[in-house]
């Protein structure tokens, strides 16, 4: 019997993203052409940079999308967590102390979602859409409506940093390559990816599917405040408004660029980085050409569009 | 296969292009235009202490980000910028953010131009700290910066963050609801009355101030009494949904103090759908056309006008001033005037400034 | 003989319904028993039981003599049971590899990093084992066919481990030589030890593959014995609906009217990408014509075109003499065609509605004055037709989901009667259906064509179409061909040409 050699990663990658890439290579064209100030080495390392909070996001994301949930409330979490960082920060709190509690109390928010979603047998959608409000008066509550502003010098060298880059986009791909680890090397990770589509075969062959549904949205928590730490340091502020609006669904929107699924079963965590690569330079190249804000919007929301309606018609093949 | 190939031709594309693109962009077109300036050589449109603005020597490029452009006062903005650039022959660009509470939208797109090598840039930043990295990197790359109209970046953080801010064109934001207040006292004689105040968006310096300032205010009336501060989040409907349900609890209110002209008419509306049209005195800020309208309609009452459009104007002067050298000897910091147009005045008020305002020129 | 599994005594019951009353039941290691009955009778049920998925209300379960508790899935999985359901429940996403070892994964180290690549070598070793060494593991589940999934399931389930196999209609969508293949892969783990239940309704392929029968009906135990010579199909039949019955497919001789509707050198692309051309036929009023051939030679997308439901590549379809533009369910119903699906659950059923709405909803009109349903005659509209067919009165007020398969596929056809469309259209009418309900089924479409409608059937069973059809056409490798009387053909002839041999019985079939 002539044994089956498996493809070549390359191969694969290629077989799985090429749309996304060929978008990729044909926005960054169009953008070099009509604007001088697109292909300049500034330009190049701004996108990479402000990529990064969207992609830690996108990360957290991808767990939860590839077990068929939906997470919206990361923008608040992201915010709240901030806040409480910066509160503890004021009390003159070790940094580690601080930044761990904040950790916590974002993956207490993924967990509390976690156990709604799978206890009462409800709705992601509904459930993180109730938190995303809940955690956001949270927010403005702790924070009196102010935000809170400094941080304390170490913490700003180490998620800020001065270097070209600035270390947000380091720390994104540090996740983003621990996260592909375990999607793709795991038994968790298998597991994950099994309760898309319906968790039926799942459960019947003995997976603790409640146990792995809380697991993503705690995933997504953490990914939330670790992302809530990049935006404070750029900032130098923790404010109860971030991530009002953008950055969520730019969470949401980035992964279904790359081929991830709101059925679930996927975790193309490359796709992931491709969809906030898409969405970045679509932003940058945008004001390099001097489009209104208004145009930008439009843009961006056809591109989303373009991505679920391609999404839904590779989920009936 | 197939797909193999269409990356490849398309990288192939890219590949021979770019260098093409480089290339072109390579050559800095030294062109000389000439500049056309109507107005320079005369003295500043809106502060005397400015002096004479200079013709300029070159045309200058000055990079501005607004707040946001969803909003009568932004676009008001949008016109002084623009007005100021074509009166004196310079060339701006204005972005802003999407929507008021974006803030990282605000600081990214800041980012992007700074890649545009503007000569100079005019700044709103929507919270006090939004966009002190951006900032601080122009400061780094040597361009320079004016603080326009709204948030306030603080001493402090100039020092902390090593920006280097060469004016501030200002509104005392405080004085803004101030005068609503002192226009209710008047209004209201020794009945008084209640009152309310509904802010903008919180945590923005511009919603805080106003806020603070009808706060201030209200206790030297001792005949007006402040039963609450509600949050409208700048929102015309929000307005009009908070009025309702105050106007429900309390159908003696006197009157609604609104941090802005939109919340103010959806405070109006509130205050028709409930029928007490007349009873309740409305005063807003920012003097957008639609609410000198309702004035002269006998809609709101009254609206603070700080002259949004000018100060813009004169962001653009101090910039010429700045690039041109002239600016050693000018104030740094401008407080932009401010008053309060009512049903009684309002008539007079279009008239006199009808040039300045284009949404002025655009109502009969 | 080594006793597996002994039931003693089990009884389930579901609300009002006793599911299962007082049922034993035995399982020899090495033995594949058949599971029979009528949809209803208790089968799943039963299977369910053992398998964890219900928790029986009384009743004894013994494994090799000792007795155990069975609550979950995973209890069952530790006793080594584990059931292949009919829709095989495989994650369409992911790998066959993953598949297979789905809950079981081979961990190279103790973080639960996992070792693929001695995953994926086992996995290649099982299937080969299988006799399905082609199948490319790294593949996705969802692209394959449904016999390689089926290959696919086995697989996962000896991986789970375990003696006890438990088949759910493991051949509804197969054909002979798959079948063929299974049955080896099944008397492959008989001879292991291992215990097979095979639940079918094709009462052929279990009179060939099982040691011995179980027959339930209504939720008892009819009888356990051995598969013998002697047991033939009708014993089964009548163990299974407790009467006789003459035929299978009973059908009633009618005088055909005039040509209704006539298919005129049709051509069309089936979804395995081959191209037919030259199909003709025609179905006059008063007459069954069926149309079959091999699970997967184009018969679901011919009627699919004559439906509206697909393009045709050429050729014209007339109705009634006239030639018909028929691209859309619309147009066809229009032109008098009513279509009575394969896919119950998914293209024929609103399954949240209760039956009696899915029913009338072709016939509104006949319900409604000025633009309002009259709920009276709604019901005594679905009484009246649900009586025709034997269906208990009760399920009218049901959602359709809960309804057995039979049921099901009797609302769906109650539709169409109600419809009063002049053709109507049957694809696959009796499939994954009791016997009891085929044969009422059978009778209904000869009222039908009694009543001077022309029917057109699509079907895969050569026995259904045998038993009902007037003339018939056959689509195989070679082309269209037919029409053949009803008299002319019987099972091996109609083999024969499905299988496009061209010397059957001495004659040449062209």
């Amino acid at each position: 019997m002539i044994r089956l050699r498996q493809k070549s990663i390359f191969r694969r990658t290629l077989d799985r993203y090429w749309g996304v890439i060929t978008s990729l290579l044909v926005i960054n064209l169009f953008f070099t052409l009509t604007s001088e100030y697109y292909f300049t080495a500034y330009n190049i390392i701004n996108i990479l940079d402000h990529s990064a909070i969207s992609l830690i996001l996108s990360i957290g994301m991808v767990f939860v999308l590839a077990s068929g949930g939906i997470d919206l409330s990361v923008g608040s979490t992201l915010a709240f967590t901030g806040i409480i960082a910066a509160l503890l920060f004021a009390a003159d709190l070790p940094i580690l102390i601080a930044i761990l509690i904040a950790i916590l109390a974002g993956m207490l928010i993924g967990l509390i979602n976690g156990v709604v979603i799978t206890h009462y047998k409800l709705q992601p959608f509904i459930v993180t859409l109730a938190m995303l409000s809940i955690v956001r008066g949270l927010a403005l509550v702790f924070s009196g409506g102010n935000p809170i502003i400094g941080m304390p010098q170490g913490f700003l060298a180490f998620f800020a940093g001065d270097t070209l880059f600035g270390n947000g986009i380091f720390i994104a791909l540090g996740l983003t390559a621990l996260a592909a680890l375990v999607l793709e090397k795991t038994k968790f990770g298998t597991y994950v990816k099994s309760l898309g589509g319906g968790e039926e075969a799942a459960f019947l062959v003995g997976v603790n599917t409640s146990k792995i549904k809380i697991c993503v949205y705690i995933i997504s928590g953490f990914c939330a405040v670790i992302a809530s730490f990049l935006f404070m340091a750029s900032m130098d502020a923790a404010e109860p408004i971030a991530g009002l609006t953008t950055e969520w669904m730019e969470a949401i929107a980035a992964p279904i660029i790359g081929g991830n699924s709101l059925d679930g079963g996927k975790a193309y965590v490359v796709g992931a980085i491709l969809g906030v690569l898409v969405l970045s330079c679509i932003k940058s190249g945008l004001n390099m050409m001097g489009v209104g804000q208004h145009y930008q919007q439009i843009a961006i929301g056809s591109v989303i569009v373009a991505a679920v309606i391609l999404d839904s018609i590779r989920r009936k093949l | 296969m197939k797909r193999l190939s269409v990356i490849l031709i398309v990288a192939l594309v890219f590949a021979t292009l770019v260098p093409c693109v480089v290339c072109a962009n390579g050559e800095q077109e030294a062109e000389v235009e000439e500049i056309v300036s109507p107005r320079g050589g005369q003295i500043s449109k809106f502060n005397p202490e400015f002096g004479k603005i200079p013709v300029p020597s070159k045309k200058w490029r000055i990079g501005v980000m607004e707040k946001s452009l969803i909003n009568d006062f932004w676009l008001d903005v949008k016109n002084g910028y623009e007005d100021a650039a074509k009166d004196y022959g310079v060339e701006v660009e204005i972005f802003a953010a999407p929507t008021e509470g974006d803030l990282r939208a605000q600081a990214n797109t800041l980012e992007d131009m700074l890649g545009k090598q503007y000569d100079i840039l005019c700044v709103s930043p929507i919270t006090d700290t939004n966009l002190l990295a951006p900032l601080a990197k122009a400061t780094k790359m040597g361009i320079p910066i004016i603080n326009s109209i709204d948030a306030h970046i603080t001493e402090e953080d100039q020092k902390k963050h090593n920006i280097e801010i060469e004016a501030f064109i200002t509104v005392d934001f405080k004085e803004n609801t101030r005068m609503s207040v002192r226009y209710f006292a008047e209004q209201l004689g020794d009945e008084g009355g209640k009152v309310i105040h509904i802010m903008g968006i919180p945590g923005g310096r511009c919603a805080e101030e106003r806020r603070d300032g009808y706060l201030e205010e209200i206790e030297k009336h001792g005949q007006l009494e402040n039963i609450g501060v509600y949050n409208g989040d700048w929102d015309r409907k929000k307005a009009m949904d908070v009025a309702a349900d105050v106007l429900q609890a309390n159908p003696d209110l006197k009157a609604i103090s609104a941090a802005n002209d939109n919340m103010a008419l959806g405070a109006y509306q509130a205050v028709k759908n409930a029928g007490k049209e007349g009873e309740v005195l409305i005063a807003g800020v920012d003097s957008v056309p639609d609410a000198i309208t309702s004035i002269t309609n006998g809609g709101i009452d009254a609206t603070t006008a700080f002259f949004q459009y000018g100060l813009a104007y004169l962001s653009v002067e101090a910039a010429i001033l700045y690039l041109e050298d002239q600016f050693d000897d000018k104030p740094k910091t401008v407080f932009g005037p401010q008053e309060i147009w009512h049903s009684g005045n309002v008539e007079s008020k279009v008239e006199e400034y009808r040039e300045m305002y284009v949404g002025l020129q655009k109502m009969e | 003989m080594n006793t597996l599994i002994e039931m003693k005594s089990l009884k389930k019951t579901f609300g009002g319904i006793k599911a299962i009353q007082n049922v034993d039941l035995e399982l020899y290691a090495g033995e594949v028993h058949g599971l029979l009955g009528e949809n209803g009778a208790g089968k799943s049920t039963l299977m369910r039981i053992l398998c964890g998925l219900e928790i029986p209300d009384k009743g004894i379960i013994k494994i090799e003599e000792k007795p155990v508790e069975i609550f979950k899935p995973t209890d069952a999985q530790n006793l080594g049971i584990g059931m292949i359901p009919q829709e095989l429940i495989l994650i369409d996403g992911m790998t066959v590899t993953e598949n297979i070892f789905l809950g079981h994964e081979i961990e190279s180290n103790k973080l639960g990093f996992l070792n693929q690549r001695e995953m994926r070598e086992k996995a290649m070793d099982l299937l080969e084992g299988l006799g399905s060494g082609d199948i490319d593991p790294d593949t996705y589940v969802g692209l394959l066919p449904k016999a390689e999934q089926q290959i696919v399931a086995i697989a996962r389930r000896i991986i789970q481990g375990g003696k006890v196999f438990i088949m759910d209609e493991p051949t509804s969508a197969l054909t002979e030589n798959e079948t063929e293949k299974l049955f080896t892969v099944i008397r492959k783990l008989c001879s292991e030890g291992k215990a097979v239940v095979f639940i079918s309704h094709r009462l052929e392929e279990v009179l060939d593959i099982c040691d011995r029968f179980t027959v339930l009906r209504d939720g008892k135990r009819i009888v356990s014995v051995e598969n013998t010579d002697q047991i033939k199909k009708g014993h089964l039949i009548s163990f299974m609906i407790g009467n006789e019955i003459e035929e299978e497919f009973p059908h009633t001789a009618t005088t055909p009217g005039e040509k209704k509707l006539e298919a005129q050198n049709l051509s069309f692309t089936t979804s395995q990408g081959v191209e037919v051309k030259n199909v003709n036929f025609d179905v006059c009023a008063g007459e069954v014509v069926g149309i079959t051939g091999l699970v997967g030679v184009g018969k679901t997308e011919l009627a699919q075109s004559v439906m509206g439901l697909r393009k045709l590549k050429d050729g014209q379809i007339l109705i009634n003499g006239k030639k018909k533009n028929i691209n859309s369910p619309v147009s066809a119903v229009k032109s008098g065609i009513g279509y009575v699906t394969e896919d119950r659950r998914g293209e024929g059923l609103v399954l949240g509605l209760k039956s009696l709405y899915n029913m009338t909803l072709s016939s509104l009109k006949k319900i409604t004055r000025f633009y309002v349903i009259r709920g009276y005659h709604e019901k005594k509209l679905g009484l009246d037709y649900s009586s025709k067919l034997n269906m208990k009165n009760e399920y009218i007020d049901l959602e359709v989901k809960k309804l057995s398969g039979g049921n099901q596929q009797k609302a769906v056809v109650i539709r169409q009667m109600m419809g009063d469309s002049e053709i109507i259209i049957f694809d696959e009418p009796t499939k994954g259906i009791d016997v009891g309900a085929k044969a009422e089924i059978a009778r209904l479409i000869s009222s039908l064509s009694k009543e001077g409608k022309s029917i057109l059937i699509f079907s895969s069973e050569p026995r259904e179409i045998l038993g009902v059809s007037d003339r018939i056409y056959v689509l195989n490798n070679k082309g269209f061909k037919g029409p053949f009387k009803r008299g002319d053909l019987d099972y091996k002839k109609l083999m024969a040409i499905e299988f496009g041999e061209k010397n059957a019985g001495g004659a040449q079939y062209e």
